[in-house]
């Protein structure tokens, strides 16, 4: 009797949990949203009040949401005045499930697609949504934002680093790292490693192919350690506290797992087959890019594409001068400012 | 704060465990334990356990139920004499459940095989495999969208296939004609399929046991 009594009030507190939340100027709430097969981990953090809400779509493939989410500086600025929504891509960081599927474009918009009814269920229909892609997460955004009518349920897009054409990307690395090396070996700048750099580029152009695209973007980050004009800060994780778990409450190992068994190959060959470039004049709505000066992974030249091709009547590329692949932690203070004022342009 | 005394408790206890084993076997002669008959509590009785386990922050607990399969005796010639190497090879049942916060509460039943080895001074080595079914909980509320109507979903978890590998050291105790024992082990949890891959989880934990049969 007693154990029925002890299940009884599990249950009860099992359905205490309320599906719709209330407002906050401090919300910190985590659930899950289950999806093509998978469950993906939602945390919204920050001012709900404002009915401001950024939906953060996180880089890699296979990254774990916590290097946007954790990483102090990239969300400090955002959160008092507005809510941040982070959440793990299918295959990526902590979403969990045995559901095995082959992984496609719908893949990844669907899953955007349900994290924001599930949203609106819980905090409202009445809200002001954002879209903050970067770098993978920007073409993730355009695929998204180019679907059906989806577009529709947002304010604007900030597109931070986004790599929409995976192709376009990896020609202009190589061009990048051509230009910029020859000035450098002419400065007498680190010209024993640039020289090798520059040589492995000419030889291996782009080939469509997920394993060239891979060592393209590995070569890219060698030279962009070489440059010295950036800043990198953003980038000093404190290892203990992720493997702590003070970074993020979710399971080290799952994300781990998750890393390697995403087959990053698979699915930078899903970027590589499809070019979102041809797709962003269906995209209509504000458009706020952000790039890095020194971003030898996703060049500049990316964002000048975005700026030609959108469809969207307000459109800005903003050049972050002292940043590579993060503005957003390497400039924190500028990157957010620029932000802040298009939210508020825009809400 | 509770979680991370637990986790530092099972720590606490799987390194001491290894600091008793090496102090019993400096302070033989002082040793008042009777030897442990191998043949007497493993060839043929059961015996019954409990334990703790986990790994960082994460706690967990486990029942386990040991059946007898093989004994085996190897005499080895060694400069002193002979040597008597004991072996045992077991069927076992095992419970277990973990608590993952804002991941998963995890509750797997599984069969396995346990592999023992005598050491000096009662003391022996373990290596244990076995296989089972393991039905995640969700932490969290878990929502789900169907023909765009968001629904919530009660229970939500998933069922795993889980195997698991542990290797440990552990001890026999004698108490008036009950024999018990217990060990700290270090090993991985397994399951599949687990979005395209598996997902392995380290874990460390004690166990105690109490043999099923009296001693004579």
């Amino acid at each position: 009797m007693k154990k029925l009594a002890i299940l009884f009030y599990l249950m009860l507190i099992f359905s205490c949990q309320h599906d719709k939340l209330s407002l906050s100027g401090n919300t910190d709430e985590i659930f899950y949203v289950k999806t093509v097969g998978q469950t993906l981990p939602v945390r919204v953090k920050g001012n709900t009040a404002s009915k401001v809400f950024v939906l953060y779509v996180h880089g890699g493939p296979g990254d774990p949401g916590i290097w946007e989410h954790n990483t102090e500086q990239s969300i400090q600025f955002l959160q008092p005045s507005y809510a941040a929504v982070f959440f793990d891509q299918p295959f990526a960081g902590f979403s969990q499930g045995n559901d095995v599927r082959a992984v496609n474009l719908k893949t990844f918009t669907t899953a955007l697609q349900d994290i924001v009814l599930t949203i609106q269920h819980r905090f409202g229909k009445d809200l002001s949504f954002f879209i903050l892609g970067h770098s993978w997460g920007g073409f993730v955004s355009a695929a998204y934002l180019s679907t059906d009518s989806f577009q529709h349920q947002f304010k604007g897009w900030i597109n931070i680093d986004g790599a929409h054409n995976y192709q376009l990307t990896d020609t202009l690395v190589g061009e990048m790292i051509k230009t910029v090396g020859e000035r450098q070996i002419i400065r007498k700048r680190n010209e024993e490693k640039w020289q090798p750099m520059i040589e492995w580029i000419e030889n291996n152009p782009p080939n469509g192919t997920a394993k060239r695209s891979n060592d393209i973007n590995s070569c890219g980050f060698d030279a962009m350690s070489l440059m010295k004009d950036s800043t990198n800060d953003g980038f000093n994780i404190n290892t203990g506290k992720i493997v702590l778990g003070q970074y993020q409450p979710w399971a080290l190992t799952a994300w781990l797992t998750n890393f390697i068994g995403s087959n990053v190959f698979q699915l930078n060959q899903l970027a590589l087959d499809n070019e979102m470039s041809s797709s962003l004049h269906s995209i209509t709505i504000p458009v706020l890019n952000i790039y890095g000066k020194y971003d030898f992974i996703v060049p500049v030249g990316v964002g000048e594409d975005v700026m030609q091709r959108v469809g969207s009547v307000w459109k800005k590329l903003v050049v972050m001068e002292n940043s590579n692949h993060n503005p957003q932690l390497s400039e924190p203070e500028e990157t957010h400012e620029e932000i802040k004022s298009f939210i508020e342009q825009f809400r | 704060m509770k979680q991370r005394f637990v986790t530092l408790l099972i720590l606490l206890i799987f390194q001491l465990s290894f600091l008793h084993c090496n102090a019993q076997s400096a302070a033989a002669s002082d040793d008042i334990q009777p030897i442990t008959d191998w043949d007497e509590v493993y060839s043929k009785g059961e015996y019954v356990g409990l334990g703790l386990m986990g790994s960082i922050k994460h706690p967990g607990a486990e029942f386990n139920f040991s059946f007898p399969h093989q004994f085996i005796i190897r005499e080895k010639n060694k400069r002193g004499g002979q040597l008597r190497i004991n072996k045992a090879r077991r069927w076992d049942i095992f419970a277990r459940y973990y608590y993952h916060r804002n991941f998963h509460h995890n509750i797997m039943v599984s069969i396995g095989r346990s592999w023992q080895r005598s050491l000096k001074k009662n003391n022996f080595f373990i290596s244990q495999l076995d296989a089972g079914v393991a039905r995640t909980f969700y932490t969290n509320p878990t929502f789900q969208v169907r023909n765009g109507v968001v629904e919530r979903v009660k229970f939500g978890g998933d069922f795993y296939a889980s195997i698991n590998y542990r290797i440990g050291l552990g001890k026999h105790i004698h108490k008036k004609n009950d024999v018990y024992r217990w060990y700290a082990y270090i090993g991985a949890m397994n399951f599949v399929p687990y979005n395209n891959l598996l997902y392995t989880r380290p874990v460390l934990g004690v166990s105690v046991n109490k043999f099923m049969k009296k001693e004579k």
